[in-house]
């Protein structure tokens, strides 16, 4: 139980501290992530789009797939990543081992599943009388994709916070790919591991709090922006 | 309560903003030594305590991933990494013979400790280690293993060799944590078990747990405990692109008076950690 | 040159044919109305005729050529109000105005969004930046009406407009519609089980059933079980001890006969029936004007079953038709139309 209590004093005490390592992870955190999710958006959407909207042979195939990667271990994905960029593989001139970009990687293959299902169950559950309103209101067809991916748009922020809720937490891939370098690849997942590693329970979980704490200014703020 | 919330949100975000300004951090300028390494050197705070000394030496930027030594010679033998810091002597023969490094220095040592409750049901206090693990697999006691295949668990498991016993696997008594060797400590410390650690790593966790843990040293002396750490260099001739000179002069340093001083010097509640050895 | 021409199109969902016409056209300028029962395939006709589905089979012919949905000139000039409309996930000025943003209209984008949310009764004052989702059913109707009404379409298609909205809201919507047809001289296709209302406002007004037209005007429909009186006869029994009989060919007890209103005959005594006729005794309950035919509808019920005809204002000035009456009305046999 002393864990708990320290944990939560030591969270605000590196956090308004101005901790460095602490900000150092924190900022691997928000970078890797938010290069993962750019990508994964960037790429999640459309696909899952077209996969929700699209009648085309084989879609039902397709989907079964994507709901598959779903499950994908986020250490598989880690030593998959691995398999490619290390210096022997397929990638390895890259030099993207150790790096962030490398992390980002491997979670954007972590969250690319996961917005490419819930935007298609999003577009597939949209009303049917959409289209028809749509087209009866004179939309071409590039303006039936765009008014339905904007009519769409809270249930794919959804997805994508869903999204982001994984790529922030997972370790497995940080750890395999990123190799936990302190103020360069240490992110707050894996500082947590090796703070338990260590036996800081405590400073672990003051860490996990402060991603706690990122999670809710990240959902806070689009709940706010939801309401406009 | 507005100005408070201001303020808070200042403090939070000006050192954010300041470590995002600073840019990715893998676009600094000075060369980088990409290092593998055991989770002892990382843990024990020994590589955090000599980096700024290695960088203004040499101006070389020291990067390290700490893993298990098994998995830290499998990075060097991807050419991951251009330097090792382990502690598998016999592995780390056989990685040279292998071509997959050059240039072995012996750099420290501390030695390895049987630990285990401080009651010691087993009653194995005070023995030789042949006889200690002899007696812990007859009394059926609980060992904690990393079963990692990291340095520690290569040492652990010669020693099961050299006291002439079979190497214990899927008994009950015999956990295989697959995890650092703080964690298995704890592991070992939670169940009331044995465990075999360096003493590096003891004393830090000594030190975590206030100077008064939970498990004690039961077993230590032995000559068959002594744990080397080496420095080898990844071999150009098997990674074209490995920093060799980079790692020749991090194993230089290592090797020279200043680094030996210092990790002489380096200590955790006033107990030396690592012995310097280095010829 | 006819508005619509449609040739031999069968329309399916799911293999299973909803709605199969040979030929029909419509007229421009004119306001026509459909009827028919639920699933008769007056939305489906709707949705063809609004280029928003693409029939299985066969051809629409618009203003004499071929169109498809997307195809050019066919989207600017007609526009269908469907069944269940939908807002856009957007304020009530952003829906009303989507349609000419899709054009790339913005030409007093303001006024003309005010202008239509006026025509169906809405301050633009109030509403104009309401959230979509704060509406009532009526006034989320009546938007979506306005979004339509605000293209000034050649063609307004509105399928069930004034179904499950409140009384004034209907009123509003039939007037937004009845101004569009006047003031810009919109050719309406109107579906709807408000017969009264289509009686008063349309030109022509046809009758679906089963996916077909049965024709012109309101028919009557009876549906089975029907019992074999003879080898070519069928009857019902209506509930006051009256049977209904007509030629039946098969034994389908599933079959619907419908009588169209042309070949009823009424008479105020039963001395005048035709011989080869049936009769049937019943009540005149209502009465009803065709304003544009100048024809008067009369309803009669028999049993539970109401018989619509049609008389001529000439006719009928030459009897007392006052509803309450006792009247006969009389068919031959084989005019029954039997639809399975």
């Amino acid at each position: 139980m002393d864990y708990i209590i320290q944990g939560l004093l030591q969270a605000f005490q590196l956090l308004f501290s101005g901790d460095a390592e602490t900000y150092s992870a924190v900022a691997a955190t928000l970078i890797v992530s938010s290069y993962a999710m750019a990508a994964s958006l960037l790429f999640g959407i459309p696909l899952g789009f077209a996969l929700g909207h699209f009648r085309f042979p084989g879609r039902r195939q397709v989907r079964l797939i994507v709901d598959t990667l779903l499950s994908l271990p986020t250490v598989f994905i880690g030593l998959i990543v691995y398999a490619f960029i290390s210096r022997q593989g397929p990638l390895g001139q890259m030099g993207l081992l150790f790096t962030l970009p490398g992390i980002a990687i491997g979670q954007t293959i972590l969250a690319l599943p996961v917005v490419i299902a819930l935007s298609a169950t999003a577009v597939e559950s949209m009303d049917v009388n959409l289209r028809t309103t749509l087209l009866s209101l004179g939309a071409g067809r590039r303006q039936l994709l765009q008014s339905t991916l904007w009519e769409a748009r809270h249930a794919i922020l959804a997805a994508a916070l869903t999204a982001y809720g994984r790529v922030m937490t997972e370790v497995g891939i940080s750890m395999m790919v990123g190799g936990n370098i302190k103020w360069h690849t240490r992110t707050i997942t894996t500082a947590i591991a090796l703070e338990t590693n260590k036996g800081q329970f405590a400073l672990g979980i003051a860490l996990g709090l402060v991603l706690l704490l990122i999670a809710f200014v990240v959902n806070g703020s689009v709940s706010f922006l939801r309401k406009k | 309560m507005k100005p408070l919330n201001s303020l808070l949100k200042l403090k939070l975000l000006l050192p954010l903003t300041l470590v995002l300004l600073c840019g990715p951090a893998w676009a600094a300028d000075a060369p980088v030594l990409m290092m593998a390494t055991t989770t002892s050197t990382d843990n024990t705070g020994l590589l955090d305590y000599l980096k700024p000394y290695f960088e203004k030496a040499t101006g070389i930027e020291l990067r390290w991933t700490a893993t298990g030594t098994g998995k830290a010679l499998a990075m060097g033998q991807n050419c991951d990494v251009d330097v090792l810091l382990v502690h598998a002597p016999p592995a780390e023969m056989k990685y040279i013979a292998d071509g997959y490094g050059q240039n072995r220095r012996e750099i420290m040592f501390n030695d390895f400790i049987i630990i285990g409750p401080a009651q010691d049901k087993a009653g194995i206090k005070g023995k030789s280690v042949a006889d200690a693990l002899a007696t812990i697999k007859a009394k059926q006691a609980v060992f904690v293993s990393r079963g990692d295949n990291s340095g520690t668990h290569k040492k652990e498991k010669s020693l099961w060799v050299a006291a002439k016993q079979d190497q214990p696997e899927k008994e009950s008594w015999y956990v295989q944590t697959g995890q650092g060797m703080l964690a298995s400590i704890n592991i070992a410390a939670e169940q009331s078990g044995y465990t075999m650690t360096d003493r590096g790593t003891y004393i830090k966790y000594a030190h975590d747990k206030g100077g008064n843990p939970p498990l004690a040293i039961l077993v230590e002396g032995d000559d068959v405990l002594k744990n080397q750490y080496s420095v080898i260099e990844v071999s150009p001739k098997n990674c074209a692109n490995a920093k060799a000179d980079l790692a020749h002069k991090f194993s230089e340093w290592m090797a020279g008076a200043e680094a030996q001083k210092l990790i002489g010097d380096f200590k955790l509640m006033g107990k030396k950690l690592f012995n310097p050895n280095a010829k | 040159m006819a508005l619509y021409q449609l040739d031999h199109i069968i329309h399916c969902y799911k293999d299973q044919p909803v709605l199969s016409i040979e030929d029909w056209s419509a007229t421009e300028g004119m306001i026509t109305g459909l009827c028919g029962p639920n699933g008769s395939g007056k939305s489906t006709l709707l949705k063809l005729l609004g280029f928003v589905e693409r029939p299985s089979r066969g051809q629409i012919y618009f203003d004499g050529q071929k169109a498809d949905p997307f195809s050019q000139g066919v989207r600017d000039r007609v526009t269908l109000l469907p069944q269940d409309s939908y807002l856009l996930k957007r304020s009530v000025y952003k829906n009303v105005a989507y349609g000419l943003h899709v054009r790339k209209n913005y030409t007093h984008e303001t006024a003309r969004v005010q202008e239509a949310l006026n025509l169906v009764g809405l301050s633009a004052d109030r509403f104009a930046q309401r959230p979509w989702y704060a509406l009532s059913g009526g006034e989320a109707r009546r938007v979506a009406l306005a979004a339509r009404l605000v293209l000034q379409p050649k063609v307004l298609l509105l399928d069930e407009p004034t179904t499950s909205v409140d009384a004034a809201s209907a009123q509003l919507m039939k007037e937004a519609a009845l101004h569009a047809h006047k003031q810009w001289g919109a050719s309406l296709i109107i579906s709807s089980h408000d017969v009264r209302w289509l009686q008063d406002i349309c030109h022509d007004i046809i009758y679906l059933f089963n996916g077909r037209i049965l024709g012109r005007g309101q028919r009557t429909l009876l549906f089975g079980p029907w019992q074999r009186l003879d080898d070519n006869r069928a009857g019902k029994l209506l509930s006051n001890d009256q049977i209904f009989i007509a030629n039946k060919p098969s034994d389908d007890d599933k079959a619907v006969a419908a009588i169209d209103p042309a070949r009823l005959t009424l008479h105020l005594s039963d001395h005048e029936i035709p011989e080869g006729s049936n009769t049937l005794k019943g009540m005149l309950t209502s009465l009803g004007l065709e304003k544009i035919t100048g024809a008067i509808s009369l309803v009669v019920a028999v049993g539970e079953i109401e018989f619509t005809a049609y008389l001529t204002a000439d006719t009928f000035a030459t009897g007392d038709y006052r509803p309450g009456k006792e009247i006969w009305i009389s068919y031959r046999p084989e005019d029954v139309k039997w639809y399975y």
